[in-house]
């Protein structure tokens, strides 16, 4: 992934959380995660990232 | 503001002169019609007023106050605003006493995620950007302005009327010694964010407000650290906040620090809390010794703008036409490139070497200009100061990942200012000429050696100049130019490293404005193509022979 598209994958996920309420944005986001957990389908690097935004 | 005990100019660093209002035998000449009536007398309306003199234009500056702006104000100067003041002839004090940086590093929770680094290089003239507070800005520029005899400067005068005329505009200025009438060609509104000239026409500012408020407070400190801006995300100091730092000359540090939504502006302003608050900073980068308080102020992030920088002789410049956030450092450096702009055009339709159209291309070079700031700056202050909680959240998610993931760093990335191409301007031809490579249509040149000490910008005319690269060529457009005023011809070896930045071939010419930025290029010119496209961005055809 480049910059610019980084960068637009940040604006993109931020115009949507803002679409819910904080209460509703972390079901939201999960969801978001899944989806691309499937699209990946790499179960090694879905675990590598899943473990990585825990650890930092 | 300053410390108790101090008056508004008492810096610890820096003697404000007076200026009295006009006195003696002025005063029969004050009411001597002018081209271009300027009215302030900060940065913007100094530059416009050299940018005029450059070109042989009268202009009287006009400004209410009897010194320079009070307090540091804007601090970074871009490297194309250094070649602005080089064009006005007044970039020797700036080079001698300002600090150029290339560096820029941010830190979240006490740890730097990112350093990033300005285009720079051997071969640049100037690096990317410079530090020097606004009342030394203001002071080289006016060192320039008191001798020039085209300039007539009048201080402790204010504009408090202004009609149009058959011809321009006439301004009501009021002083201590009464109200006189001055017309004018044009009138250039510089008096900043809160124009007078702007409310008098009825014209308002329309855009965003963002909620952020900083406190920007300059110290004076022994402190060791190299001119790197420093950017701190949640700091201890400042929990949950963000913290800027800049260095400045005279061992004086620009403090920036974000307020808290239940910290009220007035309670923020007090003196006890800006010292408590910047203590903590200087705590948290390990400034041990001593320091004092120079200035504060506080600041909020707007994106407002003009619909049209243009009311029939009145042009908007500057702070008076927009306001664009800190973060990216574009404010003056916007408002130096709109003087420069409106300035070279007033002079070639005053000088009847352009028709008035080329006045319209104002507007849509400079407001484009600053709508592209805005998308940049808005960016930037969505980082700085996240309105919601989609921008919160994702500017955590980004700072946090950042601490092992270095590239979510780069999302904290200030996108300092870039000059913006005119692609679409009606003072360019609008064509690549058949060019691959090298600097577009309406961008400005990229300048370069062209031996020991010596750059492409340096031999640029006044004026237009063609850069070619084919002696043959060259005195071919100097006979077909005899004619015109204001161009010069510039030849360079096509074999040089000139010509390869310039994608050119042995035929090729670029037509380069007044501003540097590029009217128009061929890979294959004529003469009669070149002479057609100075004469469509020049307007030509609107001046009777």
């Amino acid at each position: 992934m480049n910059a610019s598209e980084l960068e637009e994958t940040y604006e993109l996920l931020a115009k949507h959380i803002n679409k819910f309420d904080e209460a509703t944005a972390p079901v939201y986001l999960a969801k978001v995660a899944l989806l691309m957990a499937s699209e990946i389908d790499d179960m090694e690097a879905i675990r590598r990232c899943i473990k990585a935004a825990a650890d930092t | 503001m300053r410390p108790k005990g101090r008056l508004e100019t008492d810096s610890l660093y820096f003697s404000y002169p007076y200026f009295d209002a006009p006195k003696g035998d002025r005063r029969s000449m004050l009411n001597q019609a002018v081209p271009v009536a300027i009215v302030g007398a900060g940065p913007i309306g100094m530059t416009a007023a050299l940018a005029l003199a450059r070109e042989g234009i009268h202009s009287v500056l006009i400004d209410k106050k009897s010194t320079f702006n009070d307090g540091s104000r804007a601090i970074c100067i871009s490297r194309s605003s250094f070649y602005i003041l080089q064009n006005i002839g007044a970039i020797d004090a700036f080079l001698e006493k300002s600090l150029g940086w290339t560096t820029g590093r941010t830190f979240y929770q006490g740890k730097q995620i990112l350093e990033f680094h300005m285009p720079d290089g051997p071969d640049e003239k100037y690096r990317p950007m410079y530090n020097l507070q606004q009342q030394y800005i203001e002071q080289f520029l006016w060192d320039a302005v008191a001798k020039n005899p085209l300039i007539d400067a009048r201080w402790q005068s204010e504009v408090v009327g202004i009609e149009n005329t058959f011809s321009g505009a006439r301004i009501s200025v009021q002083d201590v010694e009464g109200t006189y009438p001055l017309a004018a060609d044009f009138v250039l509104a510089c008096d900043g964010a809160r124009s007078v000239i702007r409310t008098l026409r009825g014209h308002s500012l329309r855009g965003e407000n963002y909620e952020g408020r900083y406190v920007i407070a300059d110290i004076q400190m022994d402190h060791n650290y190299p001119t790197i801006r420093r950017a701190l995300f949640d700091p201890v100091s400042r929990p949950k906040g963000t913290v800027l730092i800049h260095r400045q000359p005279d061992n004086i540090w620009r403090i920036d620090y974000q307020l808290r939504d239940d910290e009220t502006t007035d309670d923020a302003l007090d003196e006890k809390t800006v010292r408590q608050c910047v203590a903590s900073v200087l705590k948290e980068i390990d400034h041990s010794g001593s320091w004092e308080l120079e200035w504060w102020s506080v600041y909020s992030a707007n994106t407002l703008a003009l619909d049209d920088y243009r009311d029939g002789p009145v042009f908007f410049v500057g702070d008076s036409a927009h306001i664009v956030p800190i973060f990216g450092v574009r404010g003056l450096n916007n408002g130096l490139a709109d003087a420069e702009n409106i300035a070279w055009k007033l002079s070639w339709v005053l000088k009847k070497k352009a028709g008035k159209s080329l006045l319209d291309s104002y507007t849509p070079e400079r407001r484009g200009a600053t709508l592209d700031v805005f998308t940049n700056a808005s960016k930037s202050a969505r980082f700085m100061t996240p309105s919601t909680h989609g921008w919160r959240i994702m500017r955590d998610a980004a700072l946090s990942l950042a601490l092992t993931h270095p590239y979510a760093g780069e999302l904290a990335n200030p996108r300092q200012m870039t000059p913006y191409i005119y692609a679409d301007s009606p003072a360019v031809v609008p064509s690549d000429g058949g060019l691959i490579g090298g600097p577009p249509v309406g961008a400005v040149i990229q300048d370069g050696r062209t031996g020991v000490g010596t750059y492409l910008s340096d031999q640029l005319g006044c004026g237009f100049t063609l850069l070619c690269f084919d002696e043959d060529l060259a005195e071919q457009l100097r006979e077909a130019f005899t004619h015109e005023t204001g161009i010069d011809v510039l030849i360079a070896d096509y074999t040089s490293t000139i010509a390869e930045t310039y994608a050119a071939q042995p035929m090729s010419v670029y037509l380069i404005r007044p501003d540097m930025h590029i009217a128009a290029r061929w890979m294959n010119a004529t003469t009669d193509a070149v002479l057609t496209g100075f004469q469509a961005v020049t307007f030509q055809e609107e001046l009777t022979p």
